[in-house]
């Protein structure tokens, strides 16, 4: 019977699970360059350790001299290889291929110094274990050529651990550059004999880089490593029991090892099998989990939106208010002012007047006047336009007293213009439901703008029931044409063409305000035009509530 | 309309003397306060018989002085005399008390004013 010692057991794992990682890895996974090169490095691994292997294990020198080489080639190899892996795991293959090149070509050369004296003159029992190498004068090129990759890689690992934003990526390389430490730290103790005559204590720890690095390259998750650890003890005990079975000294022995290797590779399927079911159920759990968390996320983030949208519309709404008050007091109060001055001297407050006094003072008073008014237009068409609600609606309304109001006023106007204002009394009260005072400043305007652009002639107010109220301002004036007839209530701060000419004052914007005063009533507005110098007619109609 | 008193408060230099005058030549007695907390500390100290009170003023706007005022129990009438005349304005002013009477300065002519004033002491 011949018994293993734990330093050929660890040899013969290491084997066996680099290469059984490797494949599963680059068979299990995305067939990536990354996993090929993983793929790579585990082979080199194995083949190292399986030669270590075969020298620690061989009785004669002869055997342990052909293993000697399998070791000491697939040893050159690993730090090649695994450079280019990690090259192409921090996404550098390209940028630093030079290095690569150097890494190749270096090991190359000790390939070829590997066949030479100068780097093996033979081998030796040494500590206890069978065989092992006698380095030649230039062997110490071989563990500075393997420092000197591993420290560039260390190098490489950690500024990129410091560039690194993402959180599994930072992961993910903090198990590579553990992976390292144990793999290769653990390695290169097996030159210690050979090198300072120390014992190659850190073998042992070979095996954990591989497990390191095959967790990280595929970025498994906590579960996945279950099922990757729960393998790797399995087939350990596969591969133990199968070098026991094949090193068994009798035929009893090599059956019962057979049975037992039998039975246990059946255990291990079944053992494997359920945990691969129950990492995938809960890797479903874990899925569902992340959803809602993600689901829940996008609703916390919703809610923020909409809250952040409401403050922002809170404080447009808080600035329109500004702007209207600004607005109003600034315009207003320099009129107000001339006015209440004119009052005065008007009023006799510091004496009479000469004739010529009191006329001028009166021509101030109706020019501000004027102004007032237009103003007063142009804040509530800002006031719609802003959105801003200046229309409340009050049942009982009667409109017979605001006809007559405005002709009131206007007629004045008219008389001084030389043209006639007429105002065709309604018969009985009609009373409707309105904003009395916006009604009258709609209605108002509409006969303002009339008298304004009726040059000779005359303009008649006509008010008829049928179901709704129709207020008629008809015009003896300029005319309309059609194409202006179109587009006479939709915009503010615009006059017609024709209007122009007739230098007629005014901002433009009172039939605009008049449009919305209506329809802020449910009503209607429109007019009537047979062209040129043919005279307009406005029409206002107002609903009637039973 | 001898002996009422009337308290102007308003910020508008000119627009106080303008009031001062024709107030004064209707022969009230008129006293007057350039800020809101000023304005209040009159209404106490004065107690006149109506208030001519502006509403964007400095320190205490008028619709504030009108409700310390109520707060106080302090009764004289108001006029609310502004150039504001928007719906919110209004409706804030009119809520305080029913009797209040709001006047926009653009509004009305000099001895329109006085003839509201005459019109709520009477």
């Amino acid at each position: 019977m011949i018994t293993l010692t734990l330093f050929q057991v660890s040899t013969l794992i290491t084997a066996f699970v680099s290469l059984f990682l490797g494949l599963f890895v680059y068979f299990s996974g995305e067939k990536t360059k990354l996993s090929f090169s993983w793929l790579l490095t585990s082979i080199a691994v194995s083949v190292w350790s399986a030669g270590l292997f075969g020298v620690v294990f061989s009785t004669t020198e002869i055997i342990a001299w052909f293993w000697q080489y399998i070791l000491d080639i697939g040893g050159i190899c690993v730090p090649i290889l695994y450079f280019n892996f990690l090259l192409h795991l921090i996404k550098k293959e390209k940028k630093l291929i030079v290095l690569q090149i150097f890494s190749l070509i270096a090991g190359t050369l000790l390939i070829i110094l590997n066949f030479t004296d100068l780097f093996k003159t033979g081998i030796s029992p040494k500590f206890g274990i069978n065989f092992w190498i006698d380095s030649g004068k230039l062997y110490p090129l071989f563990p500075l050529y393997f420092a000197t990759i591993v420290i560039i890689s260390t190098c490489l690992i950690i500024k990129e651990y410091r560039l690194a934003t993402d959180k599994d990526n930072k992961r993910q390389l903090m198990y590579v550059l553990t992976a390292q430490i144990f793999g290769f730290g653990g390695a290169f103790t097996d030159f210690f004999p050979q090198v300072f005559n120390v014992y190659p204590f850190g073998n042992y720890f070979v095996i954990l880089y591989v497990i390191f690095i095959s967790y990280a390259a595929l970025k498994h998750h906590l579960f996945n490593m279950r099922v990757i650890a729960t393998e790797l003890l399995t087939f350990s005990i596969w591969a133990f029991l199968l070098v026991k079975t094949l090193l068994s000294n009798t035929y009893g022995d090599f059956v019962l090892n057979g049975v037992i290797l039998t039975a246990v590779v059946i255990a291990g399927i079944l053992l494997i099998r359920s945990v691969i079911r129950e990492v995938e159920q809960r890797e479903k759990i874990e899925k569902i989990e992340k959803e809602i968390e993600r689901a829940y996320e996008v609703e916390k983030r919703g809610h923020e939106l909409e809250k952040k949208a409401n403050e922002e519309l809170k404080l447009l709404d808080k600035s329109k208010n500004q702007f209207l008050m600004q607005a109003q007091h600034d315009l207003r109060t320099p009129l107000t002012l001339i006015r209440g001055y004119c009052d005065l001297l008007i009023g006799g407050t510091f004496g009479k007047q000469s004739k010529e006094t009191a006329e001028v003072l009166e021509k101030i008073e109706v020019v501000t006047e004027n102004k007032i008014k237009d103003i007063n237009n142009f804040l509530d068409v800002s006031q719609f336009q802003l959105g801003k609600k200046i229309i409340s609606l009050k049942p009982g309304v009667e409109l017979n007293p605001i006809l007559q109001e405005i002709s009131e006023v206007l007629s004045s106007t008219a008389k001084e213009k030389g043209i006639y204002l007429k105002l065709e009394k309604p018969k009985g009260m009609i009373a409707i439901e309105a904003d009395r005072e916006k009604l009258k400043a709609a209605i108002f305007n509409i006969v303002d703008n009339s008298i304004k652009y009726t040059p000779k002639g005359g303009v008649t107010i006509k008010t008829e029931i049928n179901g709704s109220v129709k207020i008629s301002i008809v015009d003896t004036g300029i005319g309309i044409s059609k194409e202006r007839i179109k587009t006479l209530f939709d915009t503010a701060f615009e006059r017609g063409e024709d209007a122009k000419k007739t230098f007629a004052a005014g901002m433009g914007i009172g039939l605009y305000l008049s449009s919305q005063i209506v329809k802020a009533h449910n009503g209607k507005i429109w007019v009537e035009s047979d062209g040129k110098e043919k005279g307009s007619t406005f029409f206002v109609e107002l609903p009637i509530k039973k | 309309m001898e002996n009422k008193k009337i308290l102007i408060v308003e910020d508008d230099k000119a627009f106080l003397w303008i009031l001062r005058q024709g107030l004064a030549g209707a022969g009230f007695d008129v006293v007057f306060a350039q800020d809101g907390e000023e304005g209040l500390k009159m209404i106490e100290e004065e107690k006149p018989d109506l208030i001519l009170l502006d509403i964007l003023l400095p320190k205490m706007d008028g619709i504030a002085v009108a409700k310390a005022m109520k707060e106080k129990g302090l009764s004289s009438k108001i006029i609310f005399l502004t150039n504001l005349k928007d719906e919110e304005h209004i409706s804030q002013a009119i809520e305080i008390a029913k009797e209040t009477e709001y006047i926009v300065k653009a509004d009305l002519h000099l001895d329109q004013i006085v003839a509201r004033v005459k019109e709520k002491l009477a």
